[in-house]
Order: C-alpha cells, then sequence, then structure tokens
C-alpha cells in the first residue's frame, strides 16, 4: 500500500507541478499572477480529444497542436488584456482580477464550445499498464511523469540559458532598464504567457486519456497547482515541480493513512504552513517577499 | 497603499457578488440575456393568461452541469410535445430556465425570485437534491406544485405537501442492494462517497442496511467535489479487503472511481448508489464491468440499444431535437415529472397550484419512462421499485440476466465469493 500511495502521489504532483510551472514562469517573466490555469488545462484536454479523437490526428501530432493553439491564447491574453491593463499602470490586483474574469469566460466558452458532456480518449498506448516495484501504473501516467520533468529542465534551460530567457528575466526585474537595453518587453512578457499556456494545456491532453475531458477537469487541478508553485518557491521553476510533487504525494498519503475527509483540509494547511513559516518555499525564492 | 488595495479588492468582489445577486446566478452572460427575454415575454403571457409557467432551475455551469443541461433539454422538449398537443388545460407551457449551480444558497435565490417575481405556477426542481431542500419550503410556502428531480430521500422526509417526486427515492432502492449482498454472502463492505446531500443520504441509508443485514464497513472514504485523483481512498478500500463496494457519487466522479479502483487492483464487486451514467462507461470502458445499481432505467449510446418502446420514443424525439442522446438520466426524471405534472394538471381539470397539488395524490398508473408511477400511497413519492442493472463486457445487462455468465463468474471469484 506503501509503495503504491508513494507512486500515485508522484504522478499527481507532476500534474500539479506542471501547472505550477505554467505560475512560476509567468511570474518570473513578468512578475504577474495568472488564475486562467486550470481551465486551460481544461481547454487543452477539450482541444487534445478534438484533435485525436474527432480528427483523428496522430496524438503526437494533437499534442503539438493543442500546445500550440494554447500558447497562441495565452499570447493573445496577454496581448488584448493583460498588455491592456499593463498600459494603463494599473495595480498588480486588476490584473489578478482580469485573469479570474478570464477565467469564468474561457469556462463558460468551454462549455458553449463542447457542451458539458463527459468525453473519453481512446487508448494512446499500446500497453495500457507498467509494473513498477509490483505497482501498476496506467502508461499515460508514466509519460505523463516523463513530460512534466521534461517541462522542467526545458525551461530551466531556456530561461537561464538562451538570450531570450536572460531577457524575460530582465523583463521582470525592471521593464524600462530591459527596454532600455532593446529587449521587447511586450514579446517577452506574451511568450512567457504563451508558454505557461501551453504548459496547461500540455497538461490537459496529457490528463485527458487518464480522467476522461470534462468541464471542470483543471479547476481543482489549477488551485493545486498554484499552492504546489508557492511551497516550491513562487517563480521558481524546480520548485514548482517539487512543491507539486510534495503536495500531491502530502494529500495522497493523508487520504491513505489518515482522513480522506479531510485530505485538501490538511493539504491546504501545509500552505498556509509554508506562507507563515517559509514564504519563499523550499527553494527559498524571494518572490513572496518582494 | 495595502489599504486601499484592500478596500478596491472587497468593492470589486461587492459589486459582482451584488450583481450575481440580482440575477439568476449564472455566470453566463447571455443566459442573463435569453433568462431576461424570457421573463418579459413570460409577463405579457401572464398579463393575457395564455401560458402555464414551469420554472426550471437546473445547474447550468459548473461540475454538474451536463445532468442539469440533460434535465432542462428533457423539460423543454416535453413542454414542446404538450404545446402541440393543445397545451395542458389548453394552456400553453412555458419554461423558464435557471442556473443553480448546483450550490443550495443560489437555489434559494432562484427559488425566491421564482415565486415573488417571476410567477412561476409549477416547478420542476433541480437534480442536485440539496438544491431541493434548501429552496423546497419556498415552493411549499408559496403553494406551488413542485418535483424534485434529486434522488436523496432528504427532501421528501421534510413532508411538504407541494413537493413530489417522479424519480428514484435511493432510500427505496437500496434495501434491494443490500437484499441482494446478503443473497450473495457478503459480510464485508467498503463505501467510497461525495459529501452532497444525496451522496451522504446514500451513505447512512447503505450503512444503516447494512448495520440491520451483519454486513461490516470495512472503510468509509470520502472525497471534496473537483477531485479527480482517489489514490489514497482506493489504497485505504483496498487494504480493508472488502468483499464489495459501495460508491456513492454522482458525475464525472462515477468513471474516475471505477477506473482508479481497477488500476489498483480490485476487481470484485461495486455497487453505486444509482444509475452508472451511459457517459461513464464510454470514458472506464472495460473498468466498468462488475458495477451494479438499482434503478428503473438505463441511458444508451444510441436509440437501437433501446428496447423499451416508450424510452425509445422519447429518446428519439431528444435526438431529434438535440442532435444528441442524452448522457444523464437526469432527462428521464424531468421529462417524467412534467408528464406527472400534466396528468395532475388534468386530473385537476385546472392549473391551479392548490389543485394540482391534491390531485397529484390521486394518482396511479401514469405511464413514464420508468414504468407506471402511483402516487396513492400518500408519501408523494411515484416510485417504489426498481431493477437491478449491472455492467458486463462493458455493456448494460440486468442481474438475472448476468447471473452465470463468465463476467459474473469472475467478479465474484474476485470478490471472494465462490
Amino acid at each position: 500500500m506503501f509503495l503504491q500511495i508513494l507512486i500515485s502521489g508522484f504522478v499527481l504532483g507532476c500534474v500539479y507541478g506542471l501547472i505550477a510551472l505554467g505560475y512560476s514562469l509567468i511570474y518570473k517573466s513578468s512578475g504577474l499572477m495568472n488564475f486562467v490555469q486550470g481551465d486551460v488545462l481544461t481547454l487543452g484536454a477539450f482541444l487534445g480529444y478534438t484533435f485525436f479523437s474527432l480528427l483523428k490526428l496522430p496524438y503526437l501530432v494533437s499534442l503539438i497542436l493543442t500546445v500550440l493553439v494554447a500558447f497562441l491564447f495565452g499570447m493573445a491574453m496577454e496581448h488584448f488584456v493583460i498588455g491592456k491593463l499593463l498600459k494603463k499602470n494599473v495595480l498588480a490586483i486588476y490584473v489578478v482580477l482580469a485573469t479570474i474574469a478570464v477565467q469564468y469566460i474561457l469556462q463558460n466558452s468551454i462549455q458553449g464550445i463542447w457542451s458539458t458532456k463527459m468525453l473519453s480518449y481512446p487508448q494512446i498506448f499500446s500497453v495500457s499498464s507498467i509494473k513498477i516495484a509490483g505497482v501498476s501504473i496506467q502508461t499515460e501516467s508514466v509519460f505523463c511523469i516523463f513530460m512534466s520533468f521534461l517541462c522542467m529542465a526545458g525551461l530551466q534551460i531556456f530561461m537561464k540559458h538562451t538570450r531570450f530567457g536572460t531577457a524575460m528575466r530582465a523583463s521582470a526585474m525592471d521593464a524600462k532598464a530591459a527596454q532600455a537595453c532593446g529587449i521587447n518587453t511586450s514579446l517577452s512578457t506574451g511568450i512567457s504567457w504563451g508558454i505557461a499556456a501551453g504548459m496547461a494545456a500540455l497538461a490537459g491532453i496529457l490528463l485527458g486519456p487518464i480522467y476522461g475531458v470534462f468541464i471542470m477537469l483543471g479547476s481543482t487541478i489549477g488551485r493545486k497547482g498554484f499552492a504546489g508553485a508557492i511551497m516550491g518557491g513562487y517563480g521558481n521553476l524546480i520548485g514548482a515541480i517539487v512543491g507539486g510533487i510534495l503536495l500531491g504525494v502530502t494529500e495522497t498519503f493523508v487520504a491513505g493513512y489518515l482522513s480522506s475527509t479531510y485530505k485538501d483540509m490538511i493539504a491546504y494547511a501545509l500552505l498556509l504552513l509554508f506562507l507563515f513559516v517559509k514564504p519563499t518555499g523550499i527553494f527559498n525564492e524571494r518572490a513572496i517577499s518582494e | 497603499m495595502k489599504k486601499i488595495l484592500a478596500v478596491v479588492l472587497v468593492l470589486c468582489l461587492a459589486v459582482s457578488l451584488a450583481a450575481c445577486g440580482g440575477t439568476t446566478g449564472s455566470d453566463n452572460q447571455s443566459t442573463q440575456n435569453t433568462q431576461d427575454t424570457q421573463n418579459t415575454q413570460q409577463s405579457a403571457a401572464a398579463d393575457t393568461g395564455d401560458t402555464f409557467i414551469i420554472g426550471c432551475p437546473q445547474p447550468l455551469t459548473g461540475t454538474n452541469a451536463q445532468p442539469g443541461e440533460c434535465a432542462l433539454n428533457a423539460v423543454k422538449l416535453a413542454a414542446k410535445q404538450f404545446n402541440e398537443n393543445g397545451g395542458i388545460n389548453g394552456k400553453q407551457v412555458q419554461v423558464l430556465s435557471y442556473d443553480d449551480q448546483g450550490l443550495p444558497e443560489e437555489a434559494v435565490k432562484l427559488a425566491t425570485r421564482m415565486v415573488q417575481a417571476d410567477g412561476v405556477q409549477a416547478i420542476i426542481g433541480s437534480c442536485i437534491s440539496s438544491c431541493v431542500l434548501s429552496s423546497g419550503k419556498i415552493y411549499n410556502d408559496a403553494k406551488i406544485p413542485t418535483f424534485g428531480t434529486g434522488t436523496s430521500p432528504t427532501w421528501m422526509a421534510e413532508g411538504w405537501e407541494y413537493v413530489f417526486r417522479a424519480c428514484q427515492n435511493n432510500d427505496f432502492a437500496l434495501p434491494l442492494v443490500v437484499n441482494k449482498l446478503k443473497d450473495l454472502g457478503i459480510t464485508k463492505a467498503a463505501i467510497f462517497a461525495g459529501q452532497d446531500d444525496a451522496a451522504v443520504a446514500g451513505v447512512n441509508t447503505f450503512t444503516e442496511l447494512c448495520k440491520e443485514a451483519g454486513i461490516e464497513i470495512t472503510t468509509s472514504e470520502s472525497y471534496a467535489e473537483g477531485n479527480t485523483d482517489f489514490s489514497g481512498q482506493v489504497a485505504k478500500i483496498i487494504n480493508s479487503n472488502p468483499q464489495v463496494v459501495f460508491i456513492s457519487t454522482f458525475g464525472p466522479t462515477q468513471p474516475l472511481i471505477a477506473k482508479q479502483l481497477r488500476q489498483f487492483g480490485y476487481n470484485g464487486l461495486c455497487f453505486t448508489k444509482d444509475l452508472y451514467q451511459v457517459d461513464a462507461l464510454n470514458v472506464a470502458g472495460a473498468a466498468s464491468n462488475g458495477i451494479a445499481f438499482a434503478y428503473p432505467y438505463l441511458t444508451y449510446s444510441s436509440v437501437d440499444e433501446c428496447d423499451d418502446p416508450f424510452i425509445k420514443e422519447f429518446l428519439t424525439a431528444y435526438e431529434a431535437e438535440y442532435g444528441t442522446l442524452p448522457v444523464s438520466d437526469c432527462a428521464y426524471r424531468a421529462y417524467d415529472s412534467m408528464l406527472v405534472l400534466k396528468a395532475a394538471c388534468e386530473a385537476a381539470g385546472s392549473n391551479d397550484g392548490e389543485a394540482v397539488a391534491k390531485a397529484v395524490g390521486t394518482l396511479s398508473g401514469v405511464q413514464t419512462l420508468a414504468g407506471e408511477q402511483d402516487f396513492t400511497k400518500g408519501d408523494g413519492e411515484g416510485l417504489h421499485e426498481f431493477n437491478i442493472f449491472v455492467i458486463d463486457d462493458e455493456k448494460y445487462m440486468t442481474w438475472n440476466t448476468w447471473e452465470g455468465t463468465d463476467g459474473y463468474q469472475a467478479v465474484m471469484e474476485a470478490s471472494g465469493l465462490n
């Protein structure tokens, strides 16, 4: 039972981590918060269903198309909503409120486009499950873990070791100074929002075959991803995955060994504990104190 | 600066809450506009007295939007069919839809609006029992005949004179389930349940019945709405070594728990508190095999699968109207409620609330999708008998048909009953 719970918590945590990566990336590159991540996950699951199940495209092509569409959505959101607000020099809280508004608009739009039906993906891999240490895990879950770590490593390299990543970080630190250095801050912010949306959609198309597709798929996962990002150190990309995994494993162990009724309560109490005791998270990211 | 920020935030929230409070509560602006248009039409209609206005609050957004939409579609379909045949007692039926979001507090707000402002004359209530429970008293006090479409026993236990049910009461079906468990020689059962009213009521009744039948509850696990991973709960359930798992959930959770139970290695018998929906079967696939339930009817992936002529006729009409079949039985519940309401109005010879409510109690032999309904027992319920269905080879069948098949043997063996 211990190993089964540990592995399941790890799988769940990687999903939270993937969402948390988006939160952290946006904060790291623009100093903002985006609460649309969970619903972009849902959008990704529905887009993936459309490409893979309805249009019968290969899974890999569906995955790329899904991420691409979500990337464009993220860019558009930054350009038409966030960017416009920032140009008015509004307080950061308005941007947060705007993302909450977009969240509801997106949620209702998804319902309008795809209806309220629960949809299912056909099996993606020929092998339905893999045994690890005697524990059976759905192949899609293993793929999900792999993709989470791949995204984390890819983003870490992109942000720290590429010119564009450095430009994005510079924009977040001081937009005016970055502009003076010739950095297109608007583009870099837009791309960071696009990447974050792409990753959330990636989580959606990865989760679709595991959980099925329904309109509230991403709502709770989005919240948990946010909590995971804080635990890991808000704005830290490695911390996002680690925080997500910590949250996933914690809540699974609480449900398995203590009480399923209080699973979420204890998980969020852990978040509060972090906020009070170590607001900079596991990786000591100074986002909160800034 | 922080104080100013806080004030701004509070003001924004207050404004948004006030906006919600004054409307249908829907997040969807188009729903709001439609509602306003409908209400304008309704006011005009009320002036002429040409229409019979039926309010239909359902969860049209949120986790339970799917069953809510199916229920509303069925109510509108029934209204259309009635109107094509002269309406009810010569009055054209007009349906006003409302989004209760599956939230009891929203249901109360909407009920107040329907009673005080919209002049609703009958209600086909929410498929979420907690919403019927929270709003039922308002309808009852206003003497508006109301048919709830949730399956929890709680709201009918309130004894409201104007509130009825034309679908399953889980309390009536669960004795059938526990008797079956007893017949099979099951002595240990585990529970997995949601925290909504119907789920909790199902657990309470099941636990009580098991106690009387000498069946031990090895563990009772719950989940919060919106969660998608139940690994911890499933591990605990399997570790408690049950012979059957009673699943008291609704909506998208059904296939998730089925898949996770099977993935963790539990291949034994499961019973759900009510219908295991066809879309859950589509999502969970083979993981659904061995899941049973006591219910009056089934949902289908195609009209051809159905062999009940009355249900077939309904499905054909529903598909023609909406281009798809109802994936939730809430459509059946709401449609049956409309049929019973019409029968009551016709029996009363008027659409007056008091007369209709009195007439409901005299109805028997009303032909509905769930079979003949009989309200003469005085409990406000139309259905008292159910069938046990089971899923085998990803198809529905009756328990009797299932017995003796290879699938039956495999599930019984996995439950340690051979």
